[in-house]
C-alpha cells in the first residue's frame, strides 16, 4: 500500500479509537501529517505503528504499550497534557495545541 | 556555557523542534539520533539516558547535570540561564 | 425463532467446547466461542483497534487478547480491558433446532 494510502487508513481507524476517549487529531495539521508519515514508515519496518517518539524495547509487553494511538495506556498522564507524547492527538476542547505542553510522566507523577 | 546533549529519533517531531532550538539560539550542542545508532552505540546512549532517569521518551535534553525530558524551551532557558 | 434478528450460523455438533469458529451471518464476521457445551459467546471478529481478525488471539479465561497488539477484551460483554469507553460488539447466542443462533 502506498504511504498516502496508508496514512489515510491509519486515520481511519485511530479516528474510532480516540474519540470515545475524548481526544481528536491535532489542528496542527503539518503535525499530524508528519507523526502519521512516520508511524507509516515504522509500521513498514516493525509491522506495528509505534509512537514515534517513545523508544521501541524489543519486550513484547512494554512495546505493545506504545502503539498508536497507546492513549489507554498512558491515561492520567495524557489527559493531565490534554495531548498525547507525540502530539498527534489533543482532548477535543484543544483549539490551539502550541500552548500545551509536553511533561515528563516522572514529573507528572510527582506531582 | 553548561555542555548540552540531545537524545533523540530521527522520527520524533519534538526532537527536530529541540534541536531547532539549539541551532537556532547557536548553543553548541551534541545531537544523538537513538534510533539511527549501531547496536553497541545504542547500549551506551540507553545507559546514559537511564543515568538521567529516562530512556523510554524522546527527547532526552541534557544540560549540564540536568535532564529534560521532552520539548520544553522555557526549561531549556532556565537551565541555560538565558533570556526566554 | 423469534424476531428476524436470529440467524442460525452453524450446527450445534460442529462448534466443540474449548473451540472457535468465525461464521458471516448476513456477511458479518462473528467469532464464537465455546468455552464449555453450555458456555457459549459470540463477539465481533474485528479488533475495536485497527480491525485485525481476534480469530488468531489468545483466550484467557474470559480475556480475548487481539493477535496484531494484545488488546484486551471481556468477550462476555466486549469491554476493552484498558478503557472503558471501548468495546467490541457482543452477540446474544441461543441454541436451537441443532443449530447456534446469533442474534444480529
Amino acid at each position: 500500500m502506498n504511504p498516502a494510502a496508508r496514512k489515510k487508513a491509519l486515520r481511519y481507524f485511530f479516528q474510532k479509537v480516540v474519540d470515545p476517549l475524548g481526544y481528536k487529531f491535532t489542528p496542527d495539521e503539518e503535525l499530524a501529517e508528519f507523526c502519521l508519515e512516520q508511524e507509516v514508515i515504522l509500521e513498514r519496518r516493525y509491522g506495528v505503528p509505534f509512537c514515534p517518539c517513545k523508544r521501541i524495547t524489543a519486550n513484547r509487553y512494554e512495546d505493545m504499550q506504545i502503539v498508536c494511538p497507546c492513549i489507554p495506556f498512558h491515561r492520567e498522564h495524557f489527559d493531565a497534557m490534554k495531548r498525547c507524547w507525540c502530539g498527534l492527538f489533543v482532548h477535543k476542547d484543544v483549539v490551539d495545541p502550541a500552548t500545551l505542553k509536553q511533561v515528563s510522566e516522572k514529573k507528572f507523577r510527582k506531582g | 556555557m553548561k555542555t548540552v546533549k540531545v537524545f533523540a529519533l530521527s522520527t520524533c517531531p519534538w526532537c527536530k523542534k529541540t534541536k531547532q532550538f539549539f541551532q537556532d539560539r547557536k548553543i553548541p550542542a551534541e545531537f544523538f539520533d537513538y534510533d539511527l545508532a549501531g547496536a553497541r552505540e545504542q547500549e551506551e546512549l540507553l545507559a546514559e539516558m537511564e543515568r538521567f532517569g529516562g530512556g523510554n521518551s524522546f527527547p532526552l535534553v541534557l544540560i549540564g547535570e540536568e535532564a529534560v525530558e521532552g520539548y520544553d524551551p522555557d526549561q531549556f532557558c532556565d537551565l541555560l540561564e538565558i533570556p526566554k | 425463532m423469534s424476531g428476524n434478528n436470529w440467524v442460525p450460523v452453524i450446527a450445534e455438533n460442529k462448534l466443540k467446547a474449548e473451540s472457535s469458529k468465525v461464521v458471516f451471518p448476513r456477511g458479518i464476521a462473528v467469532l464464537l466461542i465455546r468455552k464449555a457445551a453450555d458456555e457459549l459467546f459470540a463477539v465481533s471478529n474485528r479488533c475495536a483497534h485497527m480491525s485485525c481478525p481476534l480469530r488468531d488471539g489468545k483466550l484467557d479465561g474470559y480475556v480475548l487478547s487481539c493477535p496484531c497488539h494484545d488488546w484486551r477484551f471481556d468477550i462476555r460483554t466486549g469491554r476493552f480491558l484498558d478503557a472503558p469507553e471501548i468495546a467490541i460488539r457482543v452477540y446474544e447466542t441461543r441454541i436451537e433446532e441443532g443449530n447456534v443462533w446469533v442474534k444480529l
